[in-house]
Order: C-alpha cells, then sequence, then structure tokens
C-alpha cells in the first residue's frame, strides 16, 4: 500500500498534466495568510453561458451593419456583397477542391514558418534573458527590426526567391520571430528567485532545475509569444500569398478580385479570419492545458 | 562523581560538545554596507539556536552565508570542519515564504521527492522516504494535492518535510512561521520541537519573535549593532520538554524573555553617540 506513491511519484514529476486541476474536494484556504482563491468558480457556468451570448450578440450587429452598408445607396450597386451572399459563396468554395487545397497550403507554410521562429525565437530569448548584459545591449537592435514593417521588405525578398515557399518563410521569420524572442526575455525573469535558492540549496540537478523550475515558470509567457508570434506569422503568410503571388489562401485571394468575383473576395478573406481565430483558440486551449496549475488558470488571485 | 545521585540528570549536554557548524569572524559588507560585523559562535550539534535581533540586523544575511548562498566579505562558515562555499548535502533550509518555495506545478508528494532525485536512491525509495517524511508532519493525507489546495500552515509543513526528507544534519530555517496565524504559529514551534527531538537534527532558526526564540531554544544568539555583531549568547536551561502553556509561565521563561528583550532594545536605539 505505502508502495504506491512511491512508484507514481516520480512519474507524475514528469508530466504535469491536468489530472490535479479540479480541486475535488475543498481546499483548507482559510484566513491564514494563504493565496486566496476566492469563489471565483461559482456561478461560472451562468457566467460563460452569458458571456457567449453577447458574443453572438456582437456578432449579429456587425453582421446587419454589413448588411445595410451593402445594401445602401453609397454603395455603387453590388460592389459591396452582403452576408448571405459571401456566405453563399463560401458554400460553394466549400465543395471544391481547389479551396481545401488553398487552406492545406497556407497551413503548411504557417505552421513550418511558426516552427522555426519557435526554434530560433524561443532558445534565443532565453540565452539573452539569462543575461542582464545581454538583455540591456539588445535592446535597441532588436526594437530596430521588430519595428520594420516586414511588409516594406516583400519587394526585396521577392526579388531574391521569386513567388517561393523561401519567399513567405523568410517573411514570416522576419515579422514573426520578435515576439517569440521578446517574450521569452521576459519569460526568464518570471522565475521565481526563492525557487532558484531552493534548487540550489537542495543541489538540484542541472537537468531537473531545467524541467521542474524552468520549463514550468517560462511557459506562460513563452506560449503568450507563441500565440502573438502564431497570429503575425498568418498574416504574414497570407500576405505574401496575395502580394507575391504564392499558392495559398491569398493568391485565391488574388485571383478572385482579378476575375471580379466580389462575394469570393469577401469569402476567402472571411476564411482566413476564421483560420486565425481558430489558430488563436487552439494555442490558448493548450497554453491553459499547459499552466493548470497557474493561478491565471485557477482564477486564483496569487 | 560516581556519588552524584542528585546530577543524575544533566541539564547541559555531557562535556564533549561536538561542534557542528562554526562560525568564524564572519563579516559581510554589500558595497560600502557593512551588514554583518564580525561574528563568532559555534552551534553544537542536536542544538536547537534561535538567531533573534531588531529588523534590519541582517538576521537573513547570516543565514545566506552560513547556507553558502551568499559569500562572506570575511571570516568563514565550516560544517563539520568543512569550508562552506557553496551548499551542503548535509545541510536544508525552510524558507519564509511557503507560498513561493513550494513549485505550484508540482503536487505535494513530488515536491518533497524532487531533492531526492539526485541523490542515488532508487525510485521506490524516494517516494518511502518522501512520504515517510510528510507523515513526520503530518500531511500523510495529502500527499497527491498541490500546494495551492493548502493552507499556509499546511503548506510551510511541506517544505519542513522537504527538508527533513533530504536528511540533513542541520536544518536552517528563515522565520518559517513569520506568514501564520498565531494558533498555526505555535502548532508548528511544537511540530519543529517534536521533530528535532525524534530525529535528532540540529535546527539554526531565524525569528524576530523573543518569545518563540526563547520557547524554541536550547541557545538564544542575540545579535545587534551596525553592523551587526553578537550581543550575546544564552543558555535557556528550560529543560527538554516544553509545552505552550507551562514553559511559559515559568520564572525562567520570563526572565529569559526581559533579558533577551532588554538587549534588542538598547541595541536598537538609534544612533547615541
Amino acid at each position: 500500500m505505502s508502495n504506491s506513491p512511491a512508484v507514481t511519484a516520480p512519474k507524475s514529476l514528469g508530466s504535469p498534466g491536468p489530472k490535479g486541476r479540479r480541486i475535488s474536494d475543498k481546499p483548507n484556504l482559510g484566513k491564514p495568510g494563504g493565496t486566496n482563491s476566492g469563489n471565483a468558480n461559482d456561478g461560472a457556468g451562468v457566467h460563460w453561458v452569458r458571456s457567449l451570448g453577447w458574443k453572438v450578440v456582437a456578432i449579429a450587429i456587425v453582421l446587419l451593419i454589413w448588411q445595410l452598408a451593402s445594401l445602401s445607396p453609397l454603395m455603387d450597386a453590388g460592389s459591396l456583397p452582403g452576408p448571405f451572399a459571401v456566405v453563399g459563396a463560401l458554400i460553394r468554395l466549400w465543395g471544391t477542391a481547389v479551396y481545401w487545397v488553398a487552406i492545406a497550403t497556407t497551413v503548411k507554410v504557417w505552421f513550418i514558418g511558426l516552427a522555426i521562429c519557435s526554434v530560433v525565437g524561443i532558445p534565443l530569448g532565453l540565452a539573452i534573458g539569462v543575461s542582464r548584459g545581454a538583455t540591456r545591449s539588445t535592446r535597441w537592435v532588436i526594437d530596430f527590426f521588430r519595428t520594420i514593417p516586414t511588409i516594406a521588405l516583400l519587394p526585396l525578398v521577392l526579388l531574391l526567391f521569386g513567388p517561393s515557399i523561401s519567399m513567405e518563410l523568410t517573411l514570416i521569420i522576419l515579422s514573426a520571430v520578435w515576439p517569440l524572442v521578446i517574450q521569452s526575455m521576459y519569460a526568464v525573469g518570471q522565475v521565481e528567485p526563492v525557487l532558484k535558492w531552493v534548487v540550489k540549496v537542495f543541489r538540484i540537478s542541472w537537468l531537473d532545475r531545467m524541467r521542474y523550475l524552468w520549463a514550468p515558470s517560462v511557459t506562460l509567457l513563452v506560449t503568450t509569444g507563441m500565440r502573438l508570434a502564431a497570429t503575425i506569422a498568418l498574416l504574414m503568410t497570407v500576405s505574401a500569398e496575395y502580394i507575391g503571388g504564392a499558392h495559398g489562401l491569398g493568391e485565391q485571394l488574388s485571383h478572385s478580385e482579378n476575375t471580379f468575383q466580389r462575394a469570393d473576395v469577401f469569402a476567402y478573406a472571411l476564411t482566413a479570419g476564421l483560420l486565425g481565430l481558430a489558430i488563436n483558440l487552439v494555442i490558448l486551449f493548450l497554453q491553459r492545458r499547459m499552466l493548470w496549475w497557474h493561478p491565471i488558470t485557477r482564477g486564483a488571485r496569487a | 562523581m560516581t556519588d552524584s545521585l542528585t546530577s543524575q540528570k544533566p541539564t547541559n549536554p555531557p562535556a564533549a560538545v561536538e561542534t557542528l557548524l562554526a562560525v568564524k569572524n564572519l563579516a559581510k559588507n554589500y558595497g560600502k554596507f557593512e551588514i554583518l560585523g564580525d561574528i563568532t559562535v559555534d552551534v553544537r550539534a542536536g542544538e536547537f539556536m534561535c538567531i533573534v535581533g531588531p529588523s534590519g540586523a541582517g538576521k537573513t544575511t547570516l543565514l545566506q552565508c552560513l547556507s553558502g548562498l551568499l559569500a562572506p566579505t570575511a571570516g568563514n562558515v565550516a560544517l563539520r570542519g568543512v569550508e562552506v562555499t557553496e551548499p551542503p548535502a548535509e545541510m536544508a533550509i525552510v524558507f519564509q515564504d511557503y507560498s513561493r518555495s513550494l513549485m505550484p506545478w508540482l503536487s505535494i508528494l513530488d515536491n518533497v521527492v524532487l531533492p531526492l532525485r539526485s541523490s542515488k536512491m532508487s525510485k521506490d525509495e524516494m517516494g518511502n522516504k518522501a512520504t515517510a517524511a510528510l507523515e513526520e508532519v503530518g500531511l500523510k493525507g495529502h500527499l497527491h494535492k498541490y500546494p495551492w489546495q493548502l493552507s499556509g500552515g499546511m503548506q510551510q509543513r511541506v517544505a519542513i518535510a522537504r527538508a527533513l526528507a533530504f536528511e540533513p544534519a542541520v536544518v536552517l530555517m528563515d522565520e518559517p512561521f513569520a506568514s501564520v496565524d498565531a494558533q498555526t504559529r505555535s502548532d508548528l514551534e511544537d511540530l519543529t520541537l517534536r521533530v528535532k527531538e525524534h530525529l535528532g537534527i540540529t535546527i539554526v532558526l531565524v525569528t524576530h519573535d523573543i518569545d518563540e526564540a526563547v520557547y524554541l531554544s536550547d541557545r538564544v544568539l542575540v545579535l545587534g549593532g551596525r553592523p551587526t555583531q553578537v550581543v550575546d549568547l544564552i543558555e535557556t536551561n528550560l529543560g527538554g520538554h516544553r509545552d505552550q502553556i507551562s514553559t511559559k509561565s515559568t520564572p525562567e521563561f520570563a526572565k529569559l524573555r526581559a533579558r533577551v528583550y532588554q538587549e534588542i532594545r538598547s541595541q536598537a536605539a538609534p544612533g547615541q553617540p
């Protein structure tokens, strides 16, 4: 009996999964100076339904304005397709292979770009963040590069690589790597100083310090950097396709525009928007799963 | 000597006391600020020593020097004759701020197991040792909870268990009970006394609470002055078994308490010429 925790202990050390996420029995959080989780969870369901309700209302209002604008005499007849026409076009496009191939191509390039950004940006940011000197001395360089509107480099990059994946990836990396670098730099500062003492005092090995102190401590800001980078990367992917002519959603958008298929233009734009939303939600979901222990996720005020 | 039935139970340990932790002419400056003056004290094996002093006396700085977290400006610290330059394997610390010193992403058990992983123990042994330590502090039923699911007092008990499982010769405690309420505080004091007795470890505890210092200690080290120096080192002689009510109502306790109080107050008086 007493052996079972011994066996499970090192295992659970490795995978801080969401198993302890719900507080099944009331925690003994009283006055004694502890973190007060309050009762943020009470009535969470009602709150969720209400907030969803308001989101639907907001969407409905936007659609209504759109419909009115498309019917208004201010627009040339037929220049702005209404929501019904766009949804019609979208449904029609769902039946075509071109549409799905475009999405797949865009997602593929986006993913490769983001992966490269992560592999380069996260270690670079962490390495800079560890050293105070490096943080200070690289500030101007990083601020300079991240404020360059990458789209301005598109002609140059296009000249170098042509309408290819290399062109797209170059643009994605040049724009999306910075939020990852910057957030990772800040993430290093999130490691609790007392815990840094703890691992020293208890002579915890270098590898264990990485796994059990540094990795969980930097997760919040690194994944936040991921979210920012993911959005920027998608933006750049579609832009590079639209302007640079690489295959994907942007290229289809441009094509529809050139052939005066206005409803299709909107349908593709809408698709890109939904893709961005989906990506954001997925990353947010993963972030919450990884940070199940974090006061932000628990709804507690630390 | 042979007919000494009367002195059957000596209040002091036998003559040959082993020095566990030797602090010699320790000084610590932060730039121009001299924090610790010239501190010399020997911590005996198996004793409970409390360090008290006015706030800002550098008690925590001293503790950090003792543990090798901070290099002294002058002098040295030796554990069993070996100079301390980094945290020694035979030393563990309980930090004041339990909400920061435990890892919220690890369960109670894993928090205690983590320091054991660098040893050559098998996983079963580590788990057993950690479980035993948690049992020692009365947390057997909470192994798989997370620190933020426990009260402050219970979290500090986890920190104590983590230190015990490490099997140190000496445990340093930095104002360990300063952030819990009064009732929890006395519970934790008694727990610490019991555990020390049971496991025969040495404890050096820093506190600003005079009652706590006198109640827990075999010897109280009073610090004061600027830079901080040893003002007094007092044998409490309050005996082995202590009780929150009866020990604290003895005249000896009151005398010791008054003595420490006066010493600290006279030291804390600002800039007398």
